[in-house]
Protein backbone atom coordinates (compact mmCIF):
# COMPACT_ATOMS: atom_id res chain seq x y z
CA UNK A 1 0.00 0.00 0.00
CA UNK A 2 2.67 2.47 0.85
CA UNK A 3 5.72 2.94 -1.27
CA UNK A 4 9.21 2.54 0.14
CA UNK A 5 10.07 5.55 2.20
CA UNK A 6 8.44 4.30 5.34
CA UNK A 7 11.19 4.08 7.85
CA UNK A 8 11.45 1.67 10.70
CA UNK A 9 10.72 4.46 13.11
CA UNK A 10 7.31 4.98 11.54
CA UNK A 11 6.21 1.53 12.55
CA UNK A 12 7.56 2.09 16.03
CA UNK A 13 5.56 5.28 16.27
CA UNK A 14 2.38 3.59 15.07
CA UNK A 15 2.90 0.67 17.41
CA UNK A 16 3.66 3.05 20.25
CA UNK A 17 0.46 5.01 19.75
CA UNK A 18 -1.62 1.85 19.59
CA UNK A 19 0.08 0.51 22.68
CA UNK A 20 -0.53 3.77 24.49
CA UNK A 21 -4.22 3.72 23.71
CA UNK A 22 -4.46 0.12 24.86
CA UNK A 23 -2.69 0.94 28.10
CA UNK A 24 -4.86 3.98 28.60
CA UNK A 25 -8.02 1.93 28.29
CA UNK A 26 -6.71 -0.65 30.72
CA UNK A 27 -5.57 1.98 33.15
CA UNK A 28 -8.86 3.79 33.16
CA UNK A 29 -10.80 0.59 33.69
CA UNK A 30 -8.69 -0.57 36.57
CA UNK A 31 -8.22 2.62 38.53
CA UNK A 32 -10.45 2.82 41.58
CA UNK A 33 -13.02 5.53 41.36
CA UNK A 34 -14.23 7.70 44.19
CA UNK A 35 -17.46 6.71 45.76
CA UNK A 36 -17.98 9.84 47.79
CA UNK A 37 -20.94 11.90 46.89
CA UNK A 38 -22.46 9.30 44.66
CA UNK A 39 -25.96 8.06 45.13
CA UNK A 40 -27.54 4.87 43.90
CA UNK A 41 -31.12 5.28 42.81
CA UNK A 42 -33.55 2.51 42.10
CA UNK A 43 -36.69 3.43 40.23
CA UNK A 44 -39.59 1.08 39.81
CA UNK A 45 -43.22 1.84 39.27
CA UNK A 46 -43.93 4.99 41.23
CA UNK A 47 -41.15 4.32 43.70
CA UNK A 48 -37.75 5.83 43.84
CA UNK A 49 -35.37 4.74 46.52
CA UNK A 50 -31.82 5.88 47.02
CA UNK A 51 -28.78 4.96 48.94
CA UNK A 52 -25.28 6.27 49.21
CA UNK A 53 -22.72 4.40 47.17
CA UNK A 54 -20.14 4.68 49.90
CA UNK A 55 -22.14 2.76 52.46
CA UNK A 56 -22.52 -0.97 52.12
CA UNK A 57 -26.14 -1.94 52.00
CA UNK A 58 -28.45 -4.57 50.73
CA UNK A 59 -32.05 -4.25 49.76
CA UNK A 60 -34.79 -6.07 48.06
CA UNK A 61 -37.04 -4.70 45.35
CA UNK A 62 -40.27 -6.28 44.31
CA UNK A 63 -42.12 -5.06 41.26
CA UNK A 64 -44.31 -6.78 38.67
CA UNK A 65 -44.13 -9.96 40.71
CA UNK A 66 -40.37 -10.13 40.27
CA UNK A 67 -37.95 -9.85 43.14
CA UNK A 68 -34.50 -8.32 42.84
CA UNK A 69 -31.85 -8.36 45.48
CA UNK A 70 -29.51 -5.43 45.17
CA UNK A 71 -26.28 -5.06 47.06
CA UNK A 72 -24.01 -2.07 47.49
CA UNK A 73 -20.54 -3.08 48.44
CA UNK A 74 -17.12 -1.44 48.05
CA UNK A 75 -18.50 1.45 46.10
CA UNK A 76 -20.22 -0.82 43.59
CA UNK A 77 -23.84 -1.69 43.11
CA UNK A 78 -25.07 -4.90 41.62
CA UNK A 79 -27.97 -7.30 41.50
CA UNK A 80 -27.25 -10.47 43.39
CA UNK A 81 -30.46 -12.25 42.66
CA UNK A 82 -33.45 -11.82 40.42
CA UNK A 83 -36.21 -14.15 39.43
CA UNK A 84 -36.83 -12.56 36.08
CA UNK A 85 -36.65 -14.90 33.08
CA UNK A 86 -33.61 -13.44 31.33
CA UNK A 87 -31.35 -12.39 34.22
CA UNK A 88 -29.81 -9.57 32.21
CA UNK A 89 -29.81 -7.46 35.33
CA UNK A 90 -27.74 -10.01 37.19
CA UNK A 91 -25.37 -10.41 34.27
CA UNK A 92 -24.88 -6.68 33.94
CA UNK A 93 -22.54 -6.94 36.84
CA UNK A 94 -21.35 -4.10 38.99
CA UNK A 95 -21.85 -0.45 38.34
CA UNK A 96 -19.85 2.22 40.08
CA UNK A 97 -19.77 5.32 37.91
CA UNK A 98 -22.26 8.06 37.39
CA UNK A 99 -24.40 7.31 34.37
CA UNK A 100 -24.02 3.56 34.54
CA UNK A 101 -27.24 1.68 35.02
CA UNK A 102 -28.69 -1.75 35.56
CA UNK A 103 -32.08 -2.37 34.07
CA UNK A 104 -34.50 -5.22 34.55
CA UNK A 105 -37.17 -4.94 31.90
CA UNK A 106 -39.55 -7.65 33.09
CA UNK A 107 -39.54 -6.17 36.57
CA UNK A 108 -39.58 -2.59 35.36
CA UNK A 109 -36.66 -1.66 37.57
CA UNK A 110 -33.88 0.76 36.76
CA UNK A 111 -30.89 1.19 39.05
CA UNK A 112 -28.54 4.05 38.35
CA UNK A 113 -25.87 6.21 39.90
CA UNK A 114 -25.59 9.95 39.97
CA UNK A 115 -23.27 12.44 41.52
CA UNK A 116 -19.61 12.21 42.31
CA UNK A 117 -16.69 13.93 40.65
CA UNK A 118 -16.83 12.05 37.41
CA UNK A 119 -20.35 13.08 36.56
CA UNK A 120 -20.54 15.54 33.74
CA UNK A 121 -23.41 17.94 33.87
CA UNK A 122 -24.03 19.68 30.61
CA UNK A 123 -26.05 22.82 30.95
CA UNK A 124 -27.02 25.76 28.81
CA UNK B 1 17.58 27.50 2.99
CA UNK B 2 16.88 30.03 0.36
CA UNK B 3 15.46 33.26 1.60
CA UNK B 4 12.18 34.31 0.17
CA UNK B 5 11.53 37.91 -0.59
CA UNK B 6 9.05 39.60 1.65
CA UNK B 7 6.40 39.54 -1.00
CA UNK B 8 6.90 35.85 -1.63
CA UNK B 9 6.81 35.24 2.08
CA UNK B 10 3.55 37.06 2.47
CA UNK B 11 1.85 35.40 -0.45
CA UNK B 12 3.05 31.94 0.47
CA UNK B 13 1.84 32.47 4.00
CA UNK B 14 -1.52 33.68 2.81
CA UNK B 15 -1.84 30.77 0.43
CA UNK B 16 -1.03 28.19 3.05
CA UNK B 17 -3.31 29.82 5.58
CA UNK B 18 -6.18 29.87 3.14
CA UNK B 19 -5.52 26.25 2.35
CA UNK B 20 -5.49 25.35 6.01
CA UNK B 21 -8.79 27.14 6.58
CA UNK B 22 -10.49 25.46 3.65
CA UNK B 23 -9.27 22.07 4.79
CA UNK B 24 -10.46 22.88 8.28
CA UNK B 25 -13.89 23.66 6.96
CA UNK B 26 -13.93 20.57 4.77
CA UNK B 27 -13.17 18.42 7.78
CA UNK B 28 -16.27 19.75 9.41
CA UNK B 29 -18.47 19.27 6.41
CA UNK B 30 -17.22 15.85 5.48
CA UNK B 31 -17.38 14.40 8.94
CA UNK B 32 -15.94 10.96 9.38
CA UNK B 33 -18.79 10.15 11.70
CA UNK B 34 -20.66 8.63 8.81
CA UNK B 35 -18.10 5.87 8.46
CA UNK B 36 -16.77 5.62 11.95
CA UNK B 37 -19.48 6.24 14.54
CA UNK B 38 -17.34 8.33 16.81
CA UNK B 39 -18.18 12.03 17.00
CA UNK B 40 -15.10 14.16 17.03
CA UNK B 41 -13.07 12.08 14.67
CA UNK B 42 -11.38 14.24 12.08
CA UNK B 43 -9.26 13.62 9.04
CA UNK B 44 -6.61 16.02 10.24
CA UNK B 45 -6.03 17.40 6.76
CA UNK B 46 -5.68 20.95 8.03
CA UNK B 47 -2.37 19.99 9.56
CA UNK B 48 -0.86 19.40 6.11
CA UNK B 49 -0.11 23.07 5.31
CA UNK B 50 1.39 23.46 8.76
CA UNK B 51 3.64 20.49 8.24
CA UNK B 52 4.70 21.67 4.80
CA UNK B 53 5.57 25.04 6.29
CA UNK B 54 7.47 23.42 9.13
CA UNK B 55 9.63 21.28 6.92
CA UNK B 56 10.09 23.49 3.92
CA UNK B 57 9.97 27.03 5.19
CA UNK B 58 10.72 27.34 8.85
CA UNK B 59 9.39 26.16 12.21
CA UNK B 60 8.64 29.72 13.23
CA UNK B 61 6.63 30.26 10.08
CA UNK B 62 4.71 27.08 10.78
CA UNK B 63 4.05 28.13 14.37
CA UNK B 64 2.58 31.44 13.24
CA UNK B 65 0.59 29.66 10.56
CA UNK B 66 -0.78 27.18 13.03
CA UNK B 67 -1.82 29.89 15.45
CA UNK B 68 -3.44 31.94 12.72
CA UNK B 69 -5.31 28.86 11.56
CA UNK B 70 -6.62 28.19 15.05
CA UNK B 71 -7.74 31.76 15.60
CA UNK B 72 -9.37 32.23 12.23
CA UNK B 73 -11.08 28.87 12.00
CA UNK B 74 -12.49 29.32 15.50
CA UNK B 75 -13.74 32.77 14.60
CA UNK B 76 -15.23 31.60 11.35
CA UNK B 77 -16.66 28.23 12.17
CA UNK B 78 -16.14 27.66 15.85
CA UNK B 79 -17.09 28.61 19.35
CA UNK B 80 -15.01 29.95 22.23
CA UNK B 81 -14.81 26.48 23.67
CA UNK B 82 -13.70 24.97 20.40
CA UNK B 83 -11.02 27.65 20.31
CA UNK B 84 -9.49 26.25 23.47
CA UNK B 85 -9.65 22.73 22.10
CA UNK B 86 -8.12 23.78 18.81
CA UNK B 87 -5.44 25.81 20.50
CA UNK B 88 -4.29 23.07 22.82
CA UNK B 89 -4.53 20.49 20.08
CA UNK B 90 -2.43 22.61 17.74
CA UNK B 91 0.05 23.36 20.50
CA UNK B 92 0.57 19.72 21.25
CA UNK B 93 0.75 18.85 17.56
CA UNK B 94 3.43 21.49 17.08
CA UNK B 95 5.33 19.99 19.99
CA UNK B 96 5.26 16.72 18.10
CA UNK B 97 6.81 18.45 15.10
CA UNK B 98 9.51 19.91 17.31
CA UNK B 99 10.06 16.49 18.80
CA UNK B 100 10.66 15.13 15.35
CA UNK B 101 13.00 17.86 14.31
CA UNK B 102 15.15 18.05 17.36
CA UNK B 103 14.92 14.66 18.98
CA UNK B 104 13.95 11.86 16.64
CA UNK B 105 15.26 13.42 13.44
CA UNK B 106 15.90 10.91 10.72
CA UNK B 107 14.38 7.82 12.20
CA UNK B 108 10.85 8.52 11.06
CA UNK B 109 9.47 9.85 7.83
CA UNK B 110 6.71 12.40 7.33
CA UNK B 111 4.20 9.66 7.96
CA UNK B 112 5.48 8.86 11.41
CA UNK B 113 5.71 12.55 12.19
CA UNK B 114 2.14 13.04 11.06
CA UNK B 115 0.95 10.16 13.22
CA UNK B 116 2.67 11.80 16.16
CA UNK B 117 1.03 15.11 15.30
CA UNK B 118 -2.37 13.47 15.19
CA UNK B 119 -1.84 11.63 18.46
CA UNK B 120 -0.46 14.67 20.23
CA UNK B 121 -3.28 16.79 18.86
CA UNK B 122 -5.78 14.40 20.39
CA UNK B 123 -3.97 14.43 23.72
CA UNK B 124 -4.01 18.21 23.65
CA UNK B 125 -7.75 18.13 23.17
CA UNK B 126 -7.96 15.68 26.05
CA UNK B 127 -6.20 18.19 28.27
CA UNK B 128 -8.57 20.87 27.06
CA UNK B 129 -11.57 18.73 27.92
CA UNK B 130 -10.25 18.13 31.42
CA UNK B 131 -9.84 21.87 31.87
CA UNK B 132 -13.33 22.57 30.60
CA UNK B 133 -15.21 19.76 32.28
CA UNK B 134 -13.14 19.50 35.44
CA UNK B 135 -13.34 15.78 35.07
CA UNK B 136 -11.08 13.14 33.67
CA UNK B 137 -13.89 11.20 32.06
CA UNK B 138 -13.00 12.45 28.61
CA UNK B 139 -9.92 10.29 28.69
CA UNK B 140 -12.06 7.22 28.20
CA UNK B 141 -13.10 8.70 24.92
CA UNK B 142 -9.59 9.79 24.05
CA UNK B 143 -8.38 6.25 24.45
CA UNK B 144 -11.03 5.16 21.94
CA UNK B 145 -9.99 7.75 19.38
CA UNK B 146 -6.28 7.29 19.83
CA UNK B 147 -5.92 4.23 17.58
CA UNK B 148 -7.54 6.13 14.77
CA UNK B 149 -4.87 8.78 14.91
CA UNK B 150 -2.54 6.23 13.39
CA UNK B 151 -4.80 6.06 10.35
CA UNK B 152 -5.60 9.74 10.00
CA UNK B 153 -2.02 10.75 10.77
CA UNK B 154 -0.82 8.22 8.25
CA UNK B 155 -3.09 9.69 5.61
CA UNK B 156 -1.93 13.26 6.20
CA UNK B 157 1.68 12.17 6.30
CA UNK B 158 1.23 10.32 3.05
CA UNK B 159 -0.14 13.46 1.42
CA UNK B 160 2.79 15.45 2.75
CA UNK B 161 5.10 12.89 1.25
CA UNK B 162 3.35 13.23 -2.10
CA UNK B 163 3.63 17.00 -2.00
CA UNK B 164 7.18 17.20 -0.74
CA UNK B 165 8.88 17.12 -4.16
CA UNK B 166 6.90 20.19 -5.13
CA UNK B 167 7.96 22.13 -2.08
CA UNK B 168 11.53 20.95 -2.33
CA UNK B 169 11.65 22.78 -5.64
CA UNK B 170 10.56 25.99 -3.95
CA UNK B 171 13.46 25.67 -1.61
CA UNK B 172 15.92 25.22 -4.43
CA UNK B 173 14.69 27.69 -6.98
Amino acid sequence: MKKAGLKKGDFIVAAGVLLLSFLLILLLRVLPNAKEGKTVFAVYGDNKISSSLSEDAEFEIKNNDITLKVRIENGQAYVTYADCPDKICVNTGRISRAGERIICMPAGVCIYITGGEDEIIVAG
Amino acid sequence: MKSLSRAEFASLGGLLLGLALILSYLEMVFSLSAIVPLPGIKLGLSNIPVMMAFYFISPVFAAVLSFAKVVLSSLLFGTPISFLFSLLGALFAFAALLLHRYLIKDKISYIGSSVLCAAFHLLGQGVASVLVLHSSSAFYYISLLLPFTVLTGGLSGFIVRLLSPVFAKIKKS
